[in-house]
């Protein structure tokens, strides 16, 4: 291999490194939607409880646990603030969310998400169809602006 | 930059981009010993208990599994194979951790008994000898 041959590897392979480093990120499709909740069903729900114990001199024990439980809210769209996957006013839609809980001081400190039938929320989706995840729930308020709900995926 | 820069440059960059690859293949000298137990004591014990539950079909699972970490004295009556300095008539500690599960792939519940002799592989990391038990 000449020397000539060997930069112009060289060039390549930096080229390709450089090239794969700078691959802009897909966008994952967000909408933004205010929905009317039409019902809310719970799906499943997991609990993990975790003991531990020291027996050595001064030794402790310690107890925690984290739950989830997973919801769909079937809502109707009232209103597209953010249209990324062709969506209409009046369409009905399955919203798949989370409820995180635990013994961390995380979920003290933090208001569970609670959704209920009857209620407006507005909400960022993520999916397709007519089946989607929802992510940043808000209460809708005309006057101002919404306040932020913990919860989502 | 000369040819001779250059490719040591890149012989550099290969060894230092396989050596980070190889890293965690390396193991850890093992030695066999025939010891006597001293005593036996429990240093710890995690347990993590687990429940899942679905609402659409009704069904439910969950299980359990414990993890005990017990030290025990030992005596070295015997070294047939010695990659640490190990001498007969010493006392150590010997580490090792024992399993129980509602999973019974995880199960390791081999244990030490204070007063019984045996032969057994060790190793070595920060927190001292460790019992290496057969799979």
């Amino acid at each position: 291999m000449n020397r000539r041959t060997f930069v112009l590897l060289g060039v390549a392979t930096f080229l390709l490194v450089a090239s794969a480093a700078i691959a802009p990120a897909v966008r994952l499709e967000v909408s933004t939607v205010t929905v009317n909740i039409l019902s809310v069903d719970r799906q499943t729900y997991e609990r993990n409880d975790y003991h531990h114990e020291s027996f050595k001199a001064g030794g402790s024990s310690s107890d925690r646990y984290e739950e989830k439980t997973t919801f769909v809210a079937k809502a109707q769209i009232e209103t597209v603030l953010v249209n990324d996957h062709g969506l209409s006013s009046g369409t009905v839609i399955d919203i798949h969310y989370d409820v995180l809980g635990g013994s961390a001081p995380i979920y003290a400190r933090t208001p569970p998400l609670i959704v209920k039938a009857g209620e407006r929320w507005t909400v960022d989706i993520f999916g397709g169809g007519t089946s989607f995840a929802g992510r940043a729930w808000k209460r809708p308020q005309p006057s101002s602006r919404p306040a932020s709900i913990s919860g989502g995926p | 930059m000369n040819r001779r820069s250059f490719l040591l440059l890149g012989a550099a960059t290969s060894l230092l981009v396989a050596s980070t690859d190889g890293a965690p293949a390396q193991g850890l000298p093992l030695s066999t010993l025939t010891v006597k137990v001293l005593s036996v004591d429990r240093e710890s014990l995690d347990r993590h208990t687990y429940r899942r539950e679905s609402f659409q079909t009704g069904e439910s699972s969950g299980g359990w599994s414990e993890k005990t970490w017990f030290v025990a004295k030992a005596q070295i009556e015997a070294v047939l194979d010695n990659n640490h300095g190990l001498m007969s008539g010493a006392v150590i500690d010997i580490r090792y951790i024992a399993v129980k599960s509602t999973v019974p792939a995880e199960v390791r519940d081999r244990a030490l008994k204070a007063g019984e002799t045996m032969t057994l592989t060790v190793f070595r990391n920060q927190t001292g000898f460790w019992w290496r038990q057969p799979p």
